[in-house]
């Protein structure tokens, strides 16, 4: 059975990105998600096996999101996606229980590299 | 540890202070070289941006030629052209552009690192002929377009990140990051604008197209975000100013329609315009970030450049005051370190005239303050010192040495014991000289004393010392005591034995109620009671010779001579005798020595010579011993050497004798004078001696009215027979006193002697007793009794002629012999005296009242006249 993926940016150009690189990789897309809010509804909603999390949403920060979802007890695996110069976001995001990073801008194999990594 | 010590102060502060100054100076020179290279680095930053804008600005021309050819070949050469042609030559003046700012001197200098990039890049740039040439014939597809472009603003953006991405300064370097990740986004933006431009003029889009699309857009997205979150409020500032407005919005629209891929009812030149204009904006933001970034590197250049010089002159100044500082105090402290050394060197050498002068307030200065009371006060106990020394010295000199001197040279001996007895180790030179020892010092005085007094004496002296150092006891008392104050010691030296007398005196030496010592002196008396002792000796021996002296002045010389002349032959024969006579009986001899010198002392006592009477009763005694007891011949040696003491007398008294008659011959003319009054005075004598002897008072009368002198040798001779005269008449002449009061006669007889002057030359000595006169019967009867005539020739003989009977050698009229009758020479001695002077003379006499003899002797008037005068006067 496939692993269902959960992707939250704010930009539809890297879902698609995102989304038609893991598909090719043979994951499921559990959903799509643009800001937190409806991020934190999906996930809990779909309870996705990974969650390709962006750092940069409009209403609220990566590691919040992650933060909420850990509260309300899922377990998903989570890769944040962070742009250059983030470091200290990264390192919150792995307190938190992030299973790895990636830094934008990336290449759809180094993408599926990571993922693949996090499920090995 | 302990050679960091040991260093002197000097090294000690080169120690500390060295390494600070060259911690400074490194320091410093880190400073230095980092504002240096802060300034270095701004420079080349600036000079690299000014090149990476070149680039940029070629970058950003050959984006638009890209999608411009890109359209040109999709719209198979009917479109774009005229653009096509326009933009090559404007990328041309771009590149020539960068060309011009890569061969500025200052630009190959920085650059010279990445030469192989900006080769590469140059190559790169050459290859575009090629391209475009192809592209002009159409032999190429879009997607190879693209990817020459690509390929080609890949390398110069590359480039531009090498070249600035090399500076220290780490906002410098955010914002050059950002510049790039904008830059980044600028060229996904313009190959977005190419694909979406090939995609619209071929109105399709393959899913590979598409993917690239998104993936693009993506990617462009991506960049910018990371452009916006590390670049700088200004930045942001410019992005969201000029990303803004239509036509950014319509490339939004317009994107999502190509997104969406369902319609492509877009003029394809709207979408190049609309992203054209978006990417001159974004072309705009970059050379805003550009403009500020070389701004700053340009200010950054200049602060480093200030911030060096100023470094560089502060550190000059500060540096020149803190050497300048260091140096006074460390060769002030130094100076002072120096200046007290010296001091202290001199001191230890002994030089303390000088003060060290340190003007200082510091420790060093309140140290040399110190010094100097110190050294003040170590003089006043220098002087004080030395002063004492002084006096010690004097006291030495004065006292001590003159002490010394003493005990040395002083003839006593002088020490102190104490109250254990034992002797002072000081004691005077003359100690050893007393006692012939050397070990004297520490000796007990009882047990030095021991051999040389009895022991008795040693007893006494014990106590005597214990009642010393008794302080009960006065001293006054104690001393009468003393068993030693004269007393005689036996010391042996070299084997002989002598004898001294010392006086050994103790004085009491007074501590603080207590005697402490007692003070010896030893005086050698030896001498002196030797001298006493010679002294008496001589006394007596003078008393003796006075005596000679005296009883040869008071005797006529003559008798004197005669008698000594006797003696000694009479002495004489008593040798001779003693040594022929040795068998003979020793009673015998002793008796026959007896009465010689019996009738040697009775002729001393007639001549009144008592000294040499004295000397024969004395023989007299030690005979009369002898007699006593049985005589052997060693009883003899006593007698004959009294004889022998008794020969020396009379030698004496010969040699006195000549003395005297040197004294006479020295004066002959006075001496007549002197020789007449001794005449007389000796007369007299012998008549008082023998009147006295016999006991028949008799007195002596001399008349010499004319001061008549005899001469020397008349006198002598007139002595002798005046003697002899007088001698026969108290013998034999004048009466006992019975018999003459009898004859109604004085008692007391008396003998005249009278000097007349009867005519010229002629000298009359006129003698007279009052006697009995000559008796003629006994003159006879002695006669033939000594053999001088027969029987006979005595009854035939007139009385005349037996009167001179006298006269005849032989008679003598004593039978006895002694002292006062002589050796039977009588009047036959007179008889040859006179006529030895050549006198005549006349003899008289009436039986019972007198005898009467006169001598004529020949006489200068003159001369005794003279001579009496010259006497008068001296």
């Amino acid at each position: 059975m496939s692993k269902k993926v959960l992707i939250v940016d704010d930009s539809i150009y890297m879902r698609s990105l995102v989304r038609s690189a893991l598909e090719e990789a043979g994951y499921e897309i559990a959903g799509e998600a643009k800001d937190g809010e409806s991020a934190i509804d999906l996930a809990m909603e779909t309870q996705p096996d990974l969650i390709t999390l962006d750092n940069i949403l409009p209403d609220m920060m990566g590691f919040e999101v992650l933060k909420v979802l850990r509260d309300e007890g899922l377990e998903s695996k989570v890769i944040m996606i962070s742009a250059v110069g983030q470091q200290t976001v990264i390192n919150k995001g792995k307190e938190l229980g992030a299973s790895d990073y990636i830094v934008k801008p990336f290449t759809s194999e180094s993408l599926v590299e990571v993922v693949n990594k996090v499920f090995a | 540890m302990k050679i960091l010590y040991d260093l002197p102060i000097r090294i000690k502060f080169a120690v500390v202070l060295i390494p600070l100054i060259v911690i400074i100076i490194c320091f410093d020179y880190l400073q230095i070289r980092h504002n240096y290279l802060d300034y270095n680095d701004s420079e080349r930053l600036n000079i690299t941006l000014k090149l990476g804008v070149e680039i940029n600005q070629a970058v950003h021309e050959l984006q638009k030629e890209r999608s411009i050819a890109i359209g040109y070949t999709s719209s198979e050469g009917i479109k774009f052209l005229e653009e096509l042609k326009k933009q090559r030559s404007i990328s041309d003046a771009a590149l020539n552009k960068f060309y011009t700012e890569l061969g500025k001197p200052e630009t190959s200098e920085v650059t010279i690192r990445h030469n192989d990039e900006l080769k590469l890049l140059q190559s790169k740039f050459e290859s575009l002929k090629g391209i475009r040439g192809k592209i002009d014939k159409r032999s190429l597809q879009s997607s190879q377009i693209l990817n020459y472009y690509s390929e080609i603003n890949n390398i110069a953006l590359n480039t531009v990140d090498l070249l600035i991405n090399e500076t220290r300064d780490k906002e410098i370097a955010q914002q050059v990051h950002a510049l790039i990740y904008f830059l980044k986004a600028k060229e996904e933006a313009s190959i977005e604008r190419a694909i979406g431009t090939q995609a619209l003029s071929s109105k399709e889009m393959n899913d590979e197209l598409y993917s690239a699309f998104t993936s693009l857009v993506a990617k462009e997205q991506s960049y910018i975000d990371a452009f916006l979150v590390i670049a700088d409020a200004e930045s942001q500032g410019s992005y969201s100013r000029e990303i803004s407005g239509h036509d950014v919005e319509e490339v939004d629209r317009l994107r999502n329609i190509i997104h969406l891929r369902t319609t492509f009812d877009v003029e394809p030149s709207y979408w190049y315009d609309m992203t054209t204009s978006k990417i001159n904006s974004l072309k705009k933001v970059e050379d805003q970030i550009s403009e500020r970034l070389l701004s700053r590197t340009v200010d950054l250049s200049s602060s480093a450049f200030r911030k060096f010089w100023s470094f560089v002159i502060v550190d000059i100044v500060i540096g020149a005051m803190a050497m300048w500082l260091m140096s006074i105090i460390v060769s002030n402290l130094l100076a002072n370190v120096k200046t007290l050394e010296k001091f202290t060197l001199r001191i230890s050498q002994g030089d303390w005239s000088s003060k060290v002068s340190i003007p200082t307030k510091d420790e060093i200065g309140q140290y040399a303050k110190t010094f100097n009371v110190m050294v003040d006060e170590i003089n006043a106990s220098h002087d004080i010192l030395r002063k004492e020394r002084d006096k010690a010295k004097f006291l030495y000199h004065n006292i001590y040495r003159v002490s010394m001197l003493v005990f040395k040279n002083i003839h006593q001996g002088i020490f102190l014991l104490d109250r254990n007895f034992k002797m002072s180790k000081l004691y005077s030179k003359a100690m050893e000289k007393i006692f012939g020892v050397n070990k004297i010092a520490g000796e007990n005085f009882s047990n030095f004393m021991r051999p040389l007094i009895i022991p008795r004496d040693l007893e006494a002296l014990e106590m005597f010392m214990r009642h010393l150092f008794n302080e009960d006891m006065d001293e006054d008392v104690v001393n009468q005591l003393n068993p030693i104050e004269q007393v005689k010691i036996f010391n042996e030296i070299n084997g002989v034995v002598t004898t001294k007398y010392i006086r050994v005196n103790f004085t009491r030496i007074w501590g603080k109620n207590r005697i402490v010592n007692v003070m010896v002196t030893v005086s050698d008396e030896t001498e002196s009671v030797l001298l006493q002792k010679h002294l008496e000796e001589a006394e007596k021996q003078k008393k003796q010779e006075t005596e000679q002296v005296l009883s040869i002045l008071k005797i006529d010389p003559s008798v004197i001579r005669g008698f000594l002349y006797n003696s000694k032959k009479t002495l004489k024969s008593i040798s001779e005798r003693y040594e022929s006579d040795k068998e003979s009986d020793l009673k015998m001899l002793l008796d026959f020595t007896f009465q010689t010198i019996h009738s040697l002392k009775a002729n001393a006592v007639v001549i009144g010579l008592e000294i040499m009477s004295e000397k024969f009763h004395s023989i007299e005694e030690t005979i009369e011993k002898l007699k006593a007891k049985e005589v052997t011949g060693k009883d003899f040696l006593t007698v004959l050497y009294e004889i022998d003491d008794a020969d020396k007398m009379i030698d004496d008294m010969n040699s006195m004798l000549r003395k005297v008659a040197d004294v006479y011959r020295k004066y002959p003319s006075g001496g007549s004078v002197a020789s007449n009054i001794m005449l007389v005075d000796s007369l007299e004598r012998s008549v008082k001696v023998l009147s006295d002897k016999m006991d028949k008072p008799v007195d002596f009368f001399f008349k010499n009215e004319e001061n008549l002198v005899l001469s020397g040798e008349q006198v002598e001779q007139c002595k002798d027979i005046m003697l002899q005269l007088i001698r026969n008449s108290i013998k034999h002449g004048i009466e006992d006193r019975e018999v003459r009061l009898k004859q109604g006669k004085l008692l007391r007889g008396n003998i005249n002697v009278e000097l007349e002057h009867p005519k010229k030359n002629t000298l009359q000595i006129v003698y007279k007793d009052d006697g009995k006169g000559l008796d003629v019967s006994e003159i006879k009867d002695k006669a033939v009794k000594k053999g001088l005539i027969t029987d006979y020739e005595a009854k035939k003989m007139t009385d005349k002629k037996a009167v001179n009977l006298i006269f005849e050698n032989g008679f003598s009229t004593s039978d006895k012999v002694d002292e006062h009758a002589g050796r039977g020479q009588g009047m036959s001695l007179v008889k040859s005296l006179i006529e030895e002077l050549k006198a005549k003379f006349k003899m008289d006499y009436e039986a019972g009242k007198y005898f009467k003899l006169v001598i004529s002797l020949p006489f200068k008037d003159d001369a005794g006249k003279i001579e009496e005068n010259e006497a008068i006067d001296s």
